[in-house]
């Protein structure tokens, strides 16, 4: 048989919803569609006409696994639309919020969504049968960075404490 | 029933955050993961399996005709159904196309808007099936999923208190913010669970887990005006991430009806 495809209805182990379609002629690849039925729910739109107070706050909520990169990027483009530059020290603690999530997304990534896949188990907890301390460190490690986006954002999942101009309020020193 | 529980874990219209709730309960995951047979979960695993599942976590709001009929199969497959968030619960922040024109959303947002198929309106699961429990928040509370699976497990049925913020303020010695320094919060009609830490950071709540039991929404706005906010900024205080909740939903439109005759 020269001609192959692969389809795959529910991609596993990502953010989001959506399926693949590959077809196969002999090694050459004729037709790839990724098929997103991640339904839309249209943020650009509902943004307009919020108080810009909000928009951090909701632009969070496009994503649970990365929601200070969109924190992020709302404030940077409020504060360059306002004219408003922020000191140092704010960029220094936005920078290691981020690396909190950083931090705790790729631990994530690495080691329940993706390593599963290299040594041939269907999730991250059916490989923590075999590799049960390779799971753990990176569990511990993912805590880690959740603990950053505590402290200095009040909680990991959607954080409360970023705000245009800088934060609502400094960490503590005795926190960090 | 025979064998550990199956667990089914299903998403709609969301941002996933709520089911990377239980990812992220580091130190329970795999204690929990080993109590129950997880039987459909493709955030956390490539093993797909039919029901019927014992347990079912659902999280997002139905915004796709698609999504309508996919929620009345899981329903038929599943013995206690629980939705987990505010999109499951009241809509989501995307129920805010409910107060809209929802075509014109989707033509300002797509350049080609014909490959989009969506609904006029974002709503909570309970619209279209019956719920066994709710879970609220946006996102959830981590450790009230743990509880509530340890519930069920243990053939128990779940509860979370429904009082509001204010009495999670008070516990944690955070002085009131609205009291203090006049800033506008909704902790008065808000259910807890996220543990106050708005009011904490130095700012008011913004109603993530949606009303609490019994709010007195015409009391706490009619303060709000008084103290000088404008109406229409109230209203969208109250259309947010549980803006499509009947409680919070009925005021924000009693403000707005009143704001547009007034003008």
């Amino acid at each position: 048989m020269t001609e192959r495809t692969i389809k795959v209805r529910a991609m596993t182990r990502v953010e989001g919803e959506g399926g693949l379609y590959v077809k196969l002629n002999r090694d050459v690849v004729e037709d790839v569609r990724l098929e997103i039925y991640e339904p839309p729910r249209l943020f650009e739109a509902l943004l307009r006409g919020r108080m810009l107070e909000d928009v951090p706050d909701i632009t969070a909520r496009i994503c649970g696994i990365c929601p200070v990169a969109y924190q992020m990027s709302s404030v940077h483009a409020l504060e360059a639309a306002l004219g408003v530059t922020t000191s140092p020290e704010i960029r220094r603690l936005r920078r290691l919020l981020y690396c909190g999530e950083w931090i705790e997304s790729h631990a994530l990534h690495i080691y329940l969504l993706n390593a599963p896949d290299f040594v041939g188990f269907d999730s991250g907890l059916d490989m923590a049968s075999r590799f049960p301390d390779e799971v753990n460190r990176g569990l511990r490690m993912k805590k880690y960075g959740n603990r950053l986006l505590e402290i200095l954002g009040g909680r990991a999942i959607h954080p409360v404490n970023v705000a245009v101009g800088g934060f609502y309020r400094a960490p503590r020193r005795d926190a960090l | 029933m025979t064998g550990k529980p199956r667990l089914g874990v299903f998403k709609f219209a969301s941002c996933d955050g709520c089911q990377l709730s239980l990812l992220a309960a580091e130190d329970q995951l795999l204690a929990v993961a080993g109590a129950v047979e997880i039987a459909y979960f493709l955030e956390a695993t490539s093993r797909i399996q039919p029901g019927p599942y014992d347990i079912a976590l659902v999280e997002g709001s139905i915004t796709t005709p698609h999504d309508a009929q996919r929620i009345q199969q899981i329903r038929r497959e599943s013995r206690f159904l629980i939705t987990i968030g505010a999109c499951a619960t009241a809509g989501g922040i995307q129920a805010l196309r409910n107060w809209a024109d929802c075509d014109e959303f989707v033509r300002s947002v797509y350049a080609s808007p014909d490959y989009i198929s969506t609904l006029k309106t974002s709503t909570a699961i309970s619209d279209h099936i019956a719920v066994d429990f709710e879970l609220r928040g946006c996102p959830i509370n981590q450790s009230q999923l743990i509880e509530v699976l340890r519930s069920l497990l243990a053939g128990r049925r779940p509860r979370t208190p429904v009082h509001s913020v204010c009495l999670d303020c008070k516990r944690r010695g955070t002085v009131c913010v609205t009291v203090a320094q006049g800033i506008p919060c909704l902790g008065p009609v808000t259910q807890s669970g996220c543990e106050a830490i708005c009011p904490s950071y130095n700012r008011g709540c913004y109603g993530c887990y949606g009303p609490s039991a019994q709010p007195n929404l015409v009391s706490l706005t009619n303060q709000f005006v008084k103290e000088g906010a404008p109406a229409d900024q109230i209203v969208r205080s109250l259309r947010s991430f549980n803006g499509y909740s009947p409680e919070f939903r009925v005021e924000g439109d009693r403000l707005a009806a009143k704001s547009e005759a007034e003008t």
